[in-house]
């Protein structure tokens, strides 16, 4: 009874979970909720997976390209990288569970194996791959991961801002630009 | 009598030879290792096989930071860096994909044994002027838990670990 109670919770933190993942990848994010104004940058929430400077790796925060940089802001900090030292902006796909962190580490014991059954509810993301060099030509990589639909208008901003890009334009939004690479590279 | 000290002197000398063997092995072992005092990791290539941008960058940086922990003995320089031009006893490390499987995070938790994501890399350590010091591959895993990108980290830290085992600092016996 105990068990089946828990399958039930558990299911229904995941549902939960989905449900709160399913927002609109791009929100725009204005200083006065009440008016609609319309901006040119919009705020796309984003995790910084790896590489960038002062960081901490999966860190979660916004994304916005202005004023010719790429912003990422997390919990007042403000990590920004010049358009034009980006060498290579590659966008990419991926997909994470629904239920992680402390929760989804938890429910891997979950009676019956529903641990397992609760992997398979995932939600697909895509990820954008930043290439660039400092003041002193140092190679940095950084990979962010945000909701679907959001990384490719982000390197088209930045490639208008001074980004190059060995990927110039992606023929299917969809498709891992990152695998026509590699495909290109089979070739 | 004359067994008797001929078969001690025997006896302390297997034990002599027992004792010390290891230990001037490990010497041995130590003076072997090579000088640098900077090491410079170039950006890995994958011309061969198809390793996505992501893990490329993943790579790289792991390699990096790991490098800064296990090896803190070298300066690591990135790719490109204009100042490691003027680093004394730089060693270069150069990596290119040898192999490359893309699991399924999905496919390991709910299988357990099967989905896992693995990268050989094969890693060229040489002197600036390009004179080859140590060439091994390496492989990185992620078998059970952690996203594929994991399997970067795992690569990045045996590499630290062969960099550590086999170069030590300039001046360091």
């Amino acid at each position: 009874m105990l068990r089946a109670l828990s399958v039930i919770v558990i299911c229904g933190t995941a549902v939960m979970a989905s449900s709160s993942q399913s927002n609109p990848p791009n929100e725009t994010r204005s200083s006065s909720p009440a008016t609609v104004v319309p901006q040119h940058q919009t705020s796309t929430k984003s995790t910084a997976i790896i590489g960038l400077d002062g960081v901490k790796e999966k860190t979660a925060g916004t994304l916005n390209v202005e004023d010719r940089k790429l912003c990422f802001v997390h919990s007042g900090t403000r990590s920004q990288i010049p358009a034009a030292a980006i060498e290579d902006v590659v966008t990419g796909e991926d997909s994470q569970r629904v239920i992680r962190g402390t929760l989804g580490t938890i429910s891997m014991f979950a009676p019956y194996e529903s641990g397992r059954a609760l992997s398979m509810l995932r939600s697909k993301l895509d990820s954008l791959t930043i290439q660039y060099r400092d003041d002193d030509g140092g190679l940095h990589g950084v990979v962010f991961t945000m909701p679907v639909g959001a990384a490719e208008p982000i390197k088209q901003e930045l490639i208008t801002q001074g980004a190059r890009t060995t990927i110039h334009t992606a023929t299917n939004p969809n498709v891992d630009s990152s695998r026509q690479v590699a495909e290109r590279g089979k070739q | 009598m004359t067994n008797f000290f001929r078969i001690t002197i025997c006896s302390c000398l297997c034990a002599l030879v027992s004792l010390a063997g290891p230990r001037l092995h490990a010497q041995r072992k130590d003076t072997e290792k090579i000088k640098a005092s900077a090491l410079k990791v170039e950006m890995i290539q994958s011309d061969q096989i198809a390793l996505p941008t992501a893990f490329k960058v993943a790579i790289y940086e792991n390699l990096l930071q790991q490098l800064g922990k296990k090896a803190s003995f070298l300066h690591v320089y990135r790719d490109g860096d204009r100042d490691a031009a003027s680093a004394p006893n730089l060693v270069v490390l150069h990596t290119t994909v040898s192999g490359f499987k893309k699991g399924s995070e999905e496919m390991r938790q709910v299988t357990t044994v099967a989905g896992a994501t693995s990268i050989t890399i094969h890693c060229r350590f040489t002197r600036a002027d390009g004179q080859v010091l140590l060439e091994k591959d390496v492989n990185g895993k992620v078998r059970f838990f952690g996203d594929n990108l994991k399997a970067t980290y795992d690569l990045a830290k045996k590499t630290s670990a062969v960099v550590s085992e086999k170069f030590s600092a300039t001046g360091q016996s």
